[in-house]
């Protein structure tokens, strides 16, 4: 897209874009411990985040725009999260849900917990909590929306061009 | 020229026969550890021959996070915030054991007003554990839409475990001599006690009607079903002496015919005062295995009626001092988890903290049959069988 | 309990009955034997876990013992019946210069993880094990993490920050029923 590189988007356009990318997010499933457990609740049919535009749950990382980590990280797991993230298309977002996700949590001390997913991936939203209730995750999807609505396609793309892979 | 679309010349060919050996090797399929299912991050490498599995080597580890070296390090109270992590769909029964073999060794009383309240956690818990089982399960086999109804039933249970404990599977709510003054009950002060909170008998009334109607409900919706019996039925089987060689228990050991159930054993929390029944399996496939826990929760829901019914008034914790020393002794305590069997054993040295504490999980033994039952077993089935084992990597893994 | 444990007595005098549980100590060399006489005399047939202690005068995590020990790896297993649950718990000491045992697989079928899982946490190697290898660590870990010399590096980077006791412990009202504090 060599047009969005050198002119970038008109803002009217590029809001309808992000309007669209924000309410039609594919998330993908990532649940590894007990905050994968409040995952489920969330999509549940009390608290309900498919009113909020992600309705089908790919388990493919291909398909999917965001994924949620969701659960301790072990040493052991690390390789394959961070595989997993490279799989997945650009435009791309992570939330960190928990505090063993965010920071070791709990574990902090333990021999074969890496203290904070966002040594391996940039995190883009922290949920804190432990495990942080269904309506605190729906607060972090929430705010996930704003930032990509909020967002400049034109940095967005120049930043993937310059990032290594 | 031979026309091979002519009908005539088709006949011609159907009646070669192909006599050649294909030469076949087997595969080996990685179902890796990222998975949609609830059990979490389990790694299967299975040698697959066409359909048919046959050597299947579990990697484990995934998850391990290293509880028994963690507990080294911390004091009794900071291990019980720790230990309900284990098992995280049924979070409050993890900490009664260990609660349990601390008060032996200090040899406390709990009051029996704390022994109800634990007993009615405990059992909501196992309420809890069951319906994402069930959910989970029917989930794997096919059927999308049990999922969803076993998610809001369990959601009322959640909230009464919440206006009670402040938490909703992790409740850190147990002190070592009683429980803690209630969450939902309103303010702290020196004069009032904090207790359950109002309404809180009439809401688990009615919660626990609701409960054993849908697990009426499951059981004709889905135990109903005839595709879920034809995938279900004697797929899996697991003979009792297999069982009990690996330590395999709970609710696998009591689908292969074998009643065994701890709760008639433990004298720490009143399951003597009270009339269950314990449901057991005949043929030890995965449709019994189904099935004894769905009985389960209509058993756990009428101990609870009775619990609430003869809830005796009384102080909540006895009184210990502030800073908590075990004296030196080792025991080993053991409860029935919704899992299975899940057991403490504390070398205690009279320190802060324990010398050694070895936990014993459920779901490691449950684990270990599974290079046994998947021998020989189609690909699907082994999705059916390994979601009826019912195991969660926390517990596995610790 | 109690008629369990004199049946217990008759065989193996060196049992011991505290805190609910019955402990027998016997001997390193004797270990299968004493397994089989369990599972087939008294019928327990229930093989519940099998681990390991390391009791060592210098510890780098946690305290140490009050009392100073002999340096040794105790393996303890416990096993129970399922018609009765009655519990027993067998224990023996290894040394830690050559920590060897036989492995009851023959006996059980169920020891095979649990001896693995010691294996990997102590550095307990046992004769006769059909594949001893790794169960939870990652592929080229080093060292036996459960040794009390292992040290927990996190902790020794920057210690634990929630030192002080921040809650009191409920006190004793005038009526004499506990209040929160």
């Amino acid at each position: 897209m060599g047009v969005v590189d050198k002119f970038g988007l008109p803002k009217p356009i590029s809001s309808v874009f992000n309007w669209a990318r924000s309410y039609s997010l594919w998330y993908f499933q990532f649940g590894l411990a007990c905050c994968a457990i409040e995952v489920m609740a969330v999509s549940g049919p009390r608290h309900d985040f498919m009113r909020l535009g992600i309705i089908p749950l790919p388990a493919s990382p291909r398909q999917a725009d965001f994924m949620i980590v969701a659960g301790t990280v072990t040493d052991k797991m690390a390789p394959s999260v961070k595989r997993l993230y490279d799989q997945m298309p650009e435009p791309k977002y992570v939330i960190s849900m928990g505090s063993c996700s965010n920071s070791g949590g709990p574990y902090w001390d333990s021999y074969s917990v890496t203290k904070g997913v966002d040594q391996l991936i940039p995190v883009d939203v922290y949920v804190p909590g432990c495990p942080p209730r269904p309506e605190a995750l729906q607060e972090g999807i929430i705010l996930l929306q704003k930032k990509i609505r909020g967002e400049d396609m034109k940095e967005k793309w120049l930043e993937v061009q310059t990032e290594p892979i | 020229m031979v026309n091979a679309l002519d009908p005539q010349n088709m006949n011609r060919f159907s009646e070669a026969s192909v006599s050649v050996e294909i030469e076949t090797e087997d595969m080996t399929l990685n179902i890796g550890p990222q998975h949609p299912s609830t059990h979490g991050v389990l790694r299967l490498v299975a040698k697959v021959d066409g359909e048919k599995v046959h050597d299947v080597k579990p990697v484990l580890g995934y998850m391990h996070r290293g509880y028994e070296k963690l507990a080294e390090v911390r004091s009794y109270p900071q291990i019980t915030t720790l230990v309900n992590r284990i098992d995280w769909v049924a979070g409050f029964s993890n900490e009664i054991p260990f609660i349990a073999g601390a008060e032996r060794l200090m040899e406390i009383d709990v009051p029996e007003r704390a022994k109800h309240i634990r007993l009615i956690l405990t059992e909501m818990a196992r309420i809890s554990s069951h319906f994402v089982f069930n959910g989970a399960y029917a989930l794997e086999v096919g059927a999308l839409t049990p999922i969803f109804y076993a998610m809001e039933d369990r959601e009322r249970v959640l909230d009464l475990i919440e206006s009670v404990t402040g938490g909703r599977f992790h409740p850190n709510f147990n002190r070592i001599g009683g429980v803690k003054p209630a969450a939902g009950a309103g303010p702290t002060s020196k004069k009032n006690i904090q207790d359950l909170p109002a309404g809180f008998y009439r809401d688990t009334k009615v919660a626990m009607e609701k409960v054993i109607q849908a697990a009426d409900q499951f059981q004709n919706l889905i135990g109903g079903n005839e595709v879920f019996k034809k995938r279900t039925k004697n797929v899996g089987v697991l003979t009792a002496e297999t069982a009990e060689a690996y330590g395999v228990s709970g609710p696998i050991l009591r689908a292969s015919g074998v009643k065994s159930d701890l709760r008639t054993q433990t004298d720490y929390l009143p399951y003597d005062q009270f009339d269950y029944d314990i449901p057991v399996g005949e043929n030890g496939d995965c449709y019994d295995r189904w099935d004894v826990r769905v009985k389960e929760m209509v058993e756990s829901a009428k101990i609870v009626l009775q619990a609430i019914d003869s809830m005796p008034s009384g102080p909540l914790q006895t009184k210990v001092p502030k800073v908590i020393k075990v004296p030196k002794g080792r025991t080993y305590v053991r409860a029935e988890n919704p899992k299975g069997e899940m057991g403490y054993y504390i070398v205690s040295d009279g320190g802060l903290g324990p010398y050694r504490l070895k936990v014993r999980t459920a779901s490691f033994s449950n684990v270990s049959i599974l290079p046994i039952m998947l021998e020989g077993a189609l690909l699907p089935d082994l999705i059916a069988i390994m979601g009826s084992l019912d195991f969660v990597l926390g517990d596995v893994d610790r | 309990m109690e008629e369990f444990f004199n049946k217990i007595k008759e065989s193996f005098q060196d049992a011991t009955l505290e805190f609910e549980t019955i402990n027998i100590k016997v001997d390193s060399a004797e270990w299968i034997e004493v397994h089989k006489k369990l599972r087939d005399e008294l019928n327990l047939k229930f093989f519940s876990w099998l681990s390991a202690i390391d009791w060592d005068n210098e510890v780098s995590v946690g305290e140490a013992p009050k009392e100073s020990v002999s340096p040794s790896f105790e393996i303890i297993t416990c096993l129970s019946d399922l018609a009765n649950t009655n519990l027993v718990t067998v224990s023996t000491s290894i040394s830690k210069s050559e920590p060897n045992i036989k492995s009851l697989i023959e006996v059980y079928d169920g020891a095979n993880w649990h001896e693995r899982e010691a294996y990997e946490m102590f550095g307990i190697n046992f004769e006769n094990h059909p594949n001893l290898e790794k169960l939870y660590l990652p592929d080229g870990y080093e060292g036996n993490p459960m040794l009390k010399s292992f040290e927990l590096i996190s902790r020794e980077v920057k210690p634990w920050p929630g030192e002080v006791d921040v809650e009191g412990m409920p006190e004793e009202s005038e009526s004499g029923e506990s209040a929160d504090g």
